[in-house]
């Protein structure tokens, strides 16, 4: 299985399956500030431990699921977190690595660091797996009171985000019959990239603007409000869990204001 | 001066020019005017392929700002006009108030939804991002679309954008000119980016007739009907 096709909604019947898309988008956006609001290694330990948590057990993503969608990422967060090991300065040695020395303050920041990024990137993995993109369209337009032409609009446009990668490979080949060499280096991928985009954006738009003549032909946009037969509504446990995100995004946040929590470096030794 | 008081400064100028382009369109009109359905999937289209895309470009910044050190967070300025091309290539092409901010808006969704590292964050970038570039074209009451116009529409896109940024990126510490020279290359790359590729991607695209029932098409209509006689 493709990065990108794990990358999309897959239905089921878990816990965050079953809840309504903006609480689950409130959870992204909370998760997303604690994890930028911290800058210690065991805040994000923590972070990461809840959203593997929400994956697993609450999602029921399987690891090799998880695996499949972030091994990419895994391999970046590991190299932020070895260059900013071995390249930030602190005052601490924790131990040396051929002479090197390695610092606990340049681990504690570096360790944070990669954890965040690989945190978002999994919540992100969560909410997308498992949300429909028609209930976020329409949880958009009765939750929010977004325009409903613009949720829909919106929702054509992340209808193509899963095929991106099909149309990729269908511009090669058709480039490939009229005789065009794939090319290398740095400077060929520019290339090829500017080669591909153009394609890409024509098809992509060319499919949407279809896609739009067949709803105004069924008189979508007629009429300034629109109904709809089940609208997703927040349940009790989306109510939790907004309030949940709500009160440890705040309490954090007040902690960091009032110095009752440092923002960095608390593994050094006083 | 301190960090904080440089930012509410470059944030008074924001809003001073936001407050500027609405006067000047106040009393024309085009202060709101609706989008057609077709404007507005144009605009979620160009803004979610370029947050999918913008997602790796985020990835690489991220590790060419670690390879970099201190000066990583101005290398990757150089780079940041990619992120800003949506705001400015919708305005050129819907030439309505808010297209800009719109498509700004889609691609930060986008971006949050496709994993970008740099997390909600760019929910509020892309917003400011757009909004931004909008107030460049109200400056000229979204009237004039040449090359200055685009590439000033393309330089304020950061203004706003850099001040969250600062804050979770943490290089606020870095002082006052380090902050204000990484302002002035992402202009300048925002700048830059709009000039090289906007005209040419949006006439590639209105030449491949998918830009049918916009203003682009309605302006360059006389220009290509000449062209197709002179032919």
């Amino acid at each position: 299985m493709r990065r990108s096709a794990v990358f999309q909604f897959r239905s089921g019947a878990s816990f965050f399956h079953r809840l309504d898309p903006l609480s689950k988008f409130a959870w992204l956006v909370g998760i997303s500030l604690l994890a930028f609001g911290a800058y210690i290694a065991w805040v994000q330990i923590v972070i990461t431990g809840i959203v593997l948590f929400t994956a697993l057990v609450l999602a029921r993503l399987s690891p090799v699921e998880i695996w499949r969608g972030t091994w990419l990422f895994v391999i970046a967060c590991t190299s932020f977190l070895v260059i900013q090991t071995l390249t930030l300065p602190g005052t601490h040695v924790a131990f040396r690595i051929a002479g090197h020395p390695i610092y606990a303050e340049s681990f504690d920041y570096a360790l944070a660091s990669a954890l965040r990024i690989y945190t978002i990137i999994l919540s992100s993995l969560v909410f997308v797996r498992t949300t429909d993109p028609r209930e976020l369209a329409i949880a958009l337009v009765t939750q929010m009171k977004v325009p409903y032409r613009i949720a829909y609009a919106f929702f054509i446009a992340l209808r193509i985000i899963p095929t991106i990668e099909d149309e990729i490979k269908t511009i090669g080949a058709a480039q490939a019959v009229r005789g065009v060499a794939r090319q290398g280096g740095i400077a060929g991928r520019i290339r090829e990239m500017k080669r591909y985009s153009m394609p890409l954006l024509v098809g992509s738009l060319r499919k949407a603007s279809m896609m739009v003549m067949s709803m105004e032909a069924r008189a979508f946009g007629a009429f300034p409000k629109r109904t709809f037969v089940e609208p997703p509504r927040m349940t009790a446990s989306g109510v939790v869990v907004r309030t949940v995100t709500i009160a440890a995004v705040v309490a954090w946040y007040a902690a960091l204001a009032t110095g009752l929590v440092h923002t960095m470096y608390v593994l050094a030794p006083a | 001066m301190s960090i904080g008081t440089l930012y509410l400064i470059v944030a008074i100028i924001a809003v001073a020019l936001a407050v500027v382009a609405f006067f000047i369109n106040r009393g024309n009109g085009r202060v709101m005017v609706g989008f057609t359905l077709m404007e507005i999937v144009i605009m979620a289209v160009i803004g979610v392929i370029n947050g999918v895309l913008g997602t790796p470009n985020a990835m690489l910044g991220r590790l060419f700002m670690t390879f970099s050190g201190s000066y990583g967070f101005l290398a990757f300025a150089a780079i940041c006009g990619g992120f800003y091309v949506a705001g400015p290539l919708c305005g050129y092409i819907i030439r309505k108030p808010g297209a800009a901010t719109l498509a700004e808006t889609m691609n930060g969704v986008a971006q949050v939804l496709s994993g970008n590292p740099n997390g909600i964050m760019v929910l509020a970038a892309g917003f400011l991002q757009g909004f931004m570039s909008d107030v460049a074209f109200a400056f000229y009451g979204y009237r004039k679309w040449t090359l200055s116009v685009l590439a000033l529409s393309g330089a304020l896109a950061p203004i706003l954008q850099q001040i969250p940024e600062v804050y979770f990126f943490g290089v606020g510490d870095m002082g006052i000119s380090y902050n204000l020279l990484a302002l002035i290359i992402r202009m300048g790359s925002g700048a830059l980016y709009a000039i090289i590729l906007v005209k040419p991607i949006a006439l590639a695209l209105l030449r491949a007739g998918v830009l049918r029932g916009t203003q682009l098409a309605a302006d360059e209509r006389p220009l290509a009907t000449t062209t197709q006689k002179l032919a």
